[in-house]
């Protein structure tokens, strides 16, 4: 090799910009891409009755409180249905499969899924609570949008004076 | 008392730390100014052996290597005090400290009361405390030996005083971080009857071992991070410094990885699913500073044996440690899901957060300024195994941001326009599976390459076999499976090229010489352990990917309502399910399903997935149940009875999941071999020397 230490130093130098900036820029662009079409947006029961239509493909989260007494299992007996209300509006929802630990009437849950074109939420997966008095970061947050944050902080309240 | 002495214990810890820290840092101060100020000190800077004589001028005198272990001792042994008086709070139940209250309960097996004390803030602050005392002794001690096995000067000197002296400004940081942000000696004045109970799901000994693992991984990051900044204040990122980073890379490498594989094989047996990853914060807090003490690992070797890649080791060094204290930030904060088991005190730990841009941004500031001394002076070709090494760990390193991007990224953008969103498994599929996948077909050239440069076509020869077996083994999978998805396809295929690549280059090693007339043992001994354990390592990454791959195309799930001696067809397996007895556990009540599996009708084994019921916490918890059979896991979980007398049983049937336990267990056995003959060699020439 005739090139001079110098000369081969900087095209190393460039070889690894080179290799550097190429895998950060594919891992920005598939970053991008899925960024696009993974991604699960939250849907509170009354985003779903605005925007309905949605698209059966487009997995999304819905989450509410379990409405009380709507929890049936289906003639399969595997296929739980429930709906899912933040007090405005309500979806009813269809599961198979296991429910969590902590899954109750009346209480928070979230859902993952897709709509149905009947208007049925599909879900795929039912999310876990980590503790009883935890409730999901977004249904508080649509609840506090419907406006029953405030019963159900007083509900709490009373029952802790009991 | 003791919780007082205990808290007095951990005030005088961050004093010695203190003073750890300035003792030990004349050194440091001066070449920090020398490295901030340079055109000051050009007259002392030209080089380490002049900086001698300052020495005598004004500044104390170097403490001799005897003293050095005085005030880590101390250190180690306050430590040591301090979680025994926590401890010992859990073991006794003393609810006045509200950390014991908030997790812990009467009635809480001793074992978890012990467990329990490690998952508040405080107590994993504490431990992390500890872990990283023992890393100061054990630096003390590595750095002591080094200074007297070989010909000792005053750069060795002043190096050790500065690494030891970094982690004492670590050890004190991180106390007084503990004191502000999670105290956990603070007593209330009146205490609660009882305490709130142990979080269910945290009630498991493998969620319990996991912890120690993982802040005695991150505390040998700390050892790394030190040891690299001492080298930056030093301007030797060199092979002496490869060669001290060895023990901590491969140390730190095992805790983390043992602490991953306890939290996947964890969530394996709890959830119904039959997953093993969820790509939750807690998790990817986990995979971050794994996949960087991963890439770490492999340019210490390259730094250690031709000394290039100087910057980019000594840029991981740091960020290794910053990406393990940042995950530690992300679980202890409430950014995520406030979590009731971490918020004893409403503290958000801003404290860790501070103290995080404070360290990180001298370190990064160090790096900075160092950059140009750092120039490498050697040079390697584009085919050599540098530039494997080097492709690989920037690879691991883009894996590693695409992580944590993936785990903030919904935090951003909740705030910027309040839309909330997950990022969950999906988006980690779509965006890692194209990084991953290139990455395993790279990683198969890297044993059999040569340093410095290579010829492609050698190469190319030398991968004949494997590449030839693999491309059977993809076709073989492919033409019977053509229907199936092909990421998982070409998952198998690439393992199965990473394992014949590694068995194909262990082989030649093995016959390299026939001609000398030796045995194939004398052959092996030549290989080294180092090469030994790498083997492994790699063998055990492609049969988990193997085992992950098939696993998740072959797959099965029933899910029935099942009634007393119904059976149940999964996979090659039956399922006859007996029925649920109740009985009672230590601190919870159990409705245990009995099931008995058979396998071509003839009895393998009875499974005994639970629900618990945990009345402190009035929480359930289900446990599932898992036969690992020769050719897959046999997964069962139940659920709610029916109306109608039947009970909900989800079983699923895992071809190959065994392999994704084994080649953890592989990989830690080869991280666990390369350490311990390391230590054994060290010893046996130690002796030798001495006698």
């Amino acid at each position: 090799m005739s090139l001079s230490r110098a000369k081969i130093r900087k095209r190393q130098r460039m070889y690894a910009i080179g290799a550097i900036l190429l895998a950060v820029g594919g891992a920005a662009a598939l970053m991008l891409t899925a960024f696009e079409d993974s991604v699960v947006f939250f849907f509170s029961p009354t985003e779903i009755a605005e925007k309905s239509p949605i698209d059966p493909d487009q997995r999304l989260r819905v989450g509410g409180l379990v409405v009380e007494g709507s929890v049936a299992k289906l003639e399969d007996g595997q296929t739980v249905a429930f709906v899912v209300t933040d007090m405005a509006q309500s979806v009813p929802v269809s599961y198979r499969g296991i429910l969590p630990d902590l899954f109750r009437e009346g209480q928070g849950v979230v859902a993952e899924g897709h709509m149905s074109s009947e208007g049925t939420f599909i879900a795929s997966e039912v999310l876990a609570k980590h503790d009883e008095n935890y409730m999901p970061p977004e249904v508080a947050a649509s609840l506090k949008a419907s406006g029953y944050w405030e019963e159900i902080e007083a509900k709490n309240a009373e029952q802790m004076r009991n | 008392m003791l919780a007082e002495l205990g808290h007095f214990a951990l005030l005088l810890m961050v004093v010695t730390g203190i003073g750890q820290a300035v003792l030990f840092s004349p050194l440091w101060l001066r070449s920090s100014m020398r490295m901030i100020a340079p055109k000051h000190a050009t007259a002392s800077a030209t080089g380490p052996a002049l900086s001698d004589s300052v020495e005598d001028s004004g500044f104390p005198s170097v403490p001799q290597p005897a003293n050095l272990f005085l005030l880590p001792a101390v250190i180690m042994l306050l430590a040591l005090f301090v979680e025994a008086a926590l401890l010992n709070a859990f073991i006794v139940s003393d609810f006045t400290l509200p950390i014991v209250s908030g997790v812990s309960h009467s009635s809480t097996p001793l074992l978890y009361r012990i467990g329990a004390a490690f998952t508040p803030d405080g107590g994993a602050m504490l431990l992390w405390l500890v872990a990283l005392s023992l890393v100061n002794v054990l630096l003390a001690v590595q750095l002591r030996y080094l200074a007297s096995s070989g010909p000792t000067d005053a750069n060795d000197n002043r190096f050790c005083q500065n690494t030891l002296s970094i982690v004492g400004f670590l050890i004190a940081i991180l106390g007084v971080v503990t004191l502000i942000d999670a105290d956990p000696f603070l007593r209330t004045t009146v205490a609660p009857l009882d305490g709130r109970g142990m979080n269910p799901q945290s009630q498991d000994i493998l969620k319990v071992l996991r912890e120690p693992f993982l802040y005695l991984g991150l505390a040998g990051l700390g050892g790394i991070f030190a040891l690299t900044l001492s080298g930056l204040l030093d301007r030797a990122i060199d092979r002496r410094l490869g060669e001290t980073l060895r023990f901590w890379t491969m140390a730190s490498w095992v805790c983390l990885s043992a602490a991953i594989a306890l939290n996947a094989y964890r969530s394996y047996s709890e959830q119904a699913w039959g997953g093993w990853w969820y790509w939750d914060t807690a998790e990817n807090s986990l995979l971050l500073p794994w996949l960087l003490a991963t890439a770490l690992m492999h340019c210490r070797a390259v730094l250690e044996k031709t000394e290039t890649l100087k910057s980019w080791t000594a840029f991981l060094g740091i960020t290794a440690l910053a990406a393990g204290w940042f995950g530690a930030y992300l679980t202890r904060s409430d950014l995520f899901a406030p979590l009731p088991e971490t918020q004893l005190i409403p503290s958000d730990s801003v404290g860790l957060l501070v103290a995080f841009c404070l360290v990180f941004g001298c370190a990064y500031y160090l790096f900075w300024r160092a950059g140009d001394e750092m120039r490498d002076r050697r040079t390697f070709d584009l085919v050599s195994r540098e530039s494997a090494m080097f492709l690989n760990s920037v690879m691991l390193s883009l894996i590693a941001a695409v992580v944590l991007i993936g785990t903030i990224y919904p935090l951003v953008l909740q705030w910027m326009t309040g839309d909330p969103i997950t990022v969950g498994a999906p988006f980690y599929v779509e965006v890692l599976v194209p990084i991953v996948l290139p990455l395993l077909f790279l990683m198969a050239f890297a044993p059999a390459l040569r340093w410095r440069q290579d010829e492609a076509w050698m190469v190319g020869r030398r991968m004949k076999l494997a590449a030839i077996l693999s491309l059977i083994t993809v076709l073989f999978v492919s033409i019977r499976f053509i229907d199936l998805s092909p990421a998982p396809l070409i998952g198998i295929g690439l393992a199965g090229w990473v394992l014949t690549a590694s068995i194909s280059d262990l082989w030649a090693r093995l016959w390299r010489h026939p001609e000398h007339g030796e045995s194939k043992y004398r052959n092996l001994q030549l290989l080294g352990p180092r090469y030994i354990s790498m083997t492994l390592a790699h063998i055990g990454l492609a049969v988990l990917i193997a085992g992950g791959s098939a696993s998740s195309i072959w797959e099965e799930q029933v899910v029935v309502s099942a009634r007393a001696g119904q059976s149940i067809q999964v996979g090659p397996y039956n399922l006859q399910y007996e029925g649920v007895s109740l009985l009672a556990g230590e601190n919870y009540a159990t409705r245990q399903a009995t099931f008995i599996l058979y396998r071509h009708s003839l009895p393998v084994t009875e499974l005994f997935p639970e629900i618990r019921y945990y009345p402190i916490r009035g929480v359930e918890t289900r446990e599932a149940d898992i036969w690992h059979g020769r050719d897959g896991d046999l997964h069962v979980s139940i659920g709610d009875r029916d109306d109608d007398g039947g009970r909900v049983v989800t079983a699923h049937y895992l071809p190959m999941m065994p392999w994704v336990w084994a080649g953890m267990i592989l990989m830690l056995i080869g991280g666990c071999f390369s350490i311990l003959t390391r230590i054994i060699l060290r010893l046996k020439k130690n002796g030798v020397s001495t006698s």
